[in-house]
């Protein structure tokens, strides 16, 4: 009997193992992405949002801020501890923030998370007003706009939808051919959005009507740029684009890149700087109906650049799969620091500066990882010298 | 695995671009052909699977002649291999080159569909064929289903709960289905104390887990994947109908007590199952046993 007991242990233990042997290395569709880094308040701190949780960071120190009551006093937990400025998901560890908190009212922020809806969060004693979630009807791994009292979301299930600020009901919605993983554009009157399907969508933010559709030959995870009239994209047909707005969304001028262009470029002094998914980094300018490269494309990274490029006086700083930061010079292309660091650089960066609402002494780039044990590294923008590190 | 995964994917985007950009056909097409270019491996083992079943009642008997001399117990058994000219690898070889294939199709639908960020973006490395980017992404919906995700019993609407437990069905019933065709009749009684071959409970308990883990599999798993594991049950049975392998009394065969157990409707009584006709294990028989 505990013969035949043993066997069928084995037999469902060597099953299970064929299991895990079908199933490794390949992640489930909630699987996690990579953090949000934003600028929130005054004085500035900085909003990370990564997996199931929220928390805010010092810029001066990396260090989680402490609450404190209307008197200025830390808040303490149970155990005499004091409270820290962290959001957790109310539905545990299944739901992730993809994207970074928006600021609703002073002491409020949106957190629209993956699979949850939007959440209200309280900013003075962190808690969420609705641990429900508003629902959106979808999956949410695009940045949300807001403007004009109107919440636009893009979605994974095939569309984005626009919600009322007050009470988040639906004002209308769009259905594309594929996922939305953007972030919405409002450019005075209208709202684009750049779409999985292939396509760029100009509509009216209000109604929701579609004004034209631009088919442009590949799939895009990105936000276009506008300036000057003109609206720029990269695309995973391997090109950047500039767009007329005025003429249906017509190519203008056409940059082919070595591989899909994830992020957003940045524009700069007249110049756009961007990566590609293997590892190029390309400075273009707008000649008219042409680019004209400032030098020659430059394979800086091994792995994917997916974020936009920070860009400061002399360099262009950006993050790669390959876990390495990378300062090139902006005149030249050449690579002239390099940060190596403990996981992927998939996430945005921020540049912060000086200012009245900080006590700064110099630029800061912040960059997030996909290594708890440097979730959040800010380092010098001048000179690539390490500040401080956020770890859990 | 990236030797096999990236041609894989490449090619379920070709077929997927060739087939009218629809996924859940690129699945089919691709399934059967993995299926068909696996066809002498499989038929390879199918027959060794059969000799070996054909050879057990001799080997019960020698396991018991020579229960204390494991020497001379392998010597006696390699000798018998000889004499059928059967070689005992021959069954696990073909198994072991199919396996990470077959994991690196079902791996292939996962990477290909990307349905995360870091899925997607895994996806541009492993596109070896220029021109592809045009079908990315490939688009996952089908019958108003997200292929990407597990079926919605419950969660989602009518529809989708119909099609979900449709499908979790289908695969449950078509893993059975093809388990009970492709296995031979359970093993007859073999030892002196009647009881039923050891191998016999171990085939009957798969008979039973198999069907309900690959049920489980397609209620947490994708719905892509389970259009995969009917395809590739599907494909593997007519494979065996087409050998001549299916053994339809399989389906509707009991379990029967100790003492009882039976081939091709012989009582057998605490005595070994006499030897089998010599050397003839490559020709199909369609579930006629010939061990008697």
């Amino acid at each position: 009997m505990k013969s035949t007991f043993a066997k069928r242990a084995a037999l469902v233990a060597a099953l299970m193992l064929t299991l895990l042997l079908f199933t490794g290395c390949v992640g489930g569709p909630s699987e996690v992405s990579w953090g949000s880094l934003s600028l929130y308040g005054s004085p500035q701190t900085i909003l990370f949002a990564f997996g199931d949780r929220i928390v805010m960071i010092d810029p001066l120190d990396g260090n989680p801020i402490q609450l404190r009551d209307s008197s200025g006093a830390a808040r303490v937990d149970d155990t005499g501890n004091p409270r820290l400025w962290e959001i957790t998901s109310p539905a545990g560890a299944a739901t992730k923030f993809f994207t970074a908190p928006i600021p609703l009212d002073d002491d409020t922020l949106l957190v629209v998370s993956y699979d949850r809806g939007i959440f209200e969060v309280d900013v003075p004693s962190a808690r969420i007003n609705n641990p429900t979630g508003y629902a959106v009807n979808g999956l949410v791994t695009g940045y949300s706009l807001m403007a004009d009292e109107l919440l636009y979301v893009p979605l994974s299930s095939n569309s984005m939808t626009a919600r009322t600020v007050n009470g988040f009901g639906e004002a209308w919605r769009l259905t594309t051919r594929q996922s939305n993983w953007a972030q919405p554009l409002l450019v005075e009157d209208t709202l684009y959005l750049s779409s999985l399907d292939h396509s760029l969508y100009a509509m009216n933010p209000e109604s929701g009507e579609v004004l034209w559709e631009a088919a442009l030959g590949g799939a895009m995870t990105s936000s276009p740029v506008y300036a000057d009239g003109y609206l720029y994209v990269g695309t995973f047909g391997r090109k950047l684009l500039k767009l007329d707005p005025q003429n249906n969304g017509q190519i203008v001028a056409s940059y082919d890149t070595h591989d899909w262009v994830w992020g957003s470029p940045a524009l700069v002094d007249g110049t756009l700087y961007f990566g590609d998914v293997s590892g190029w980094l390309y400075a273009v300018t707008d000649d008219g109906d042409t680019f004209t490269p400032v030098w020659e494309p430059v394979q800086v990274a091994t792995r994917a650049i997916i974020a936009t490029p920070v860009v400061t006086d002399q360099s262009i700083i950006v993050g790669s799969r390959d876990h390495n930061l990378f300062w090139v010079n902006r005149d030249t292309g050449a690579v002239e620091i390099t940060r190596q660091m403990q996981g992927e650089v998939l996430g945005n960066l921020l540049l912060i500066q000086p200012s009245e609402e900080n006590d700064l002494s110099r630029d800061l780039v912040v960059v997030s990882t996909m290594n708890a044990a440097e979730f959040v590294v800010a380092y010098s923008a001048d000179n690539g010298e390490r500040v401080w590190v956020y770890s859990r | 695995m990236d030797i096999i995964l990236n041609p894989f994917v490449s090619i379920l985007t070709v077929l997927y671009g060739i087939l009218g950009q629809n996924m859940v056909l690129a699945i089919v097409v691709f399934t059967i052909i993995v299926r068909l270019l696996m066809f002498p491996l499989t038929a390879q083992q199918m027959k060794s699977s059969k000799a070996m079943q054909q050879l057990q009642p001799e080997l019960k008997k020698m396991q018991e002649k020579y229960k204390g001399d494991r020497e001379k117990l392998a010597q006696e058994q390699m000798k018998l291999y000889r004499e059928y000219g059967f070689n005992p690898l021959s069954g696990c070889l073909p198994l072991v080159v199919q396996f990470p294939i077959f994991i690196a199709l079902y791996q292939a639908i996962i990477h290909a569909l990307a349905a995360t960020p870091t899925q997607l973006l895994d996806l541009s490395g492993r596109l070896l064929i220029p021109g592809l980017d045009q079908f990315i992404p490939l688009n996952n919906m089908f019958l108003g289903l997200n292929l990407t995700l597990p079926p919605k019993i419950g969660a989602g609407g009518t529809v989708e709960t119909v099609v979900g437990i449709a499908l979790v069905a289908l695969v449950v019933a078509t893993t059975w289905l093809q388990f009970k065709l492709t296995t031979p009749t359970a093993a007859p009684a073999a030892g002196a104390n009647g009881k039923p071959a050891p191998g016999a409970g171990m085939t009957q308990s798969m008979g039973t887990i198999m069907p309900l883990m690959y049920g489980f599999f397609a209620l947490s798993f994708s719905i892509g994947i389970s259009i995969y594991f009917i395809v590739s049950n599907i494909a593997g049975i007519l494979q065996a109908v087409m050998m001549g392998r299916a053994n339809f009394r399989n389906l509707f065969s009991r379990p029967k007590p100790p003492g009882l157990a039976t081939t091709a409707g012989t009582k057998i009584e605490g005595k070994a199952t006499p030897i089998p006709s010599k050397a003839k294990s490559g020709s199909g028989s369609s579930g006629k046993d010939k061990s008697k």
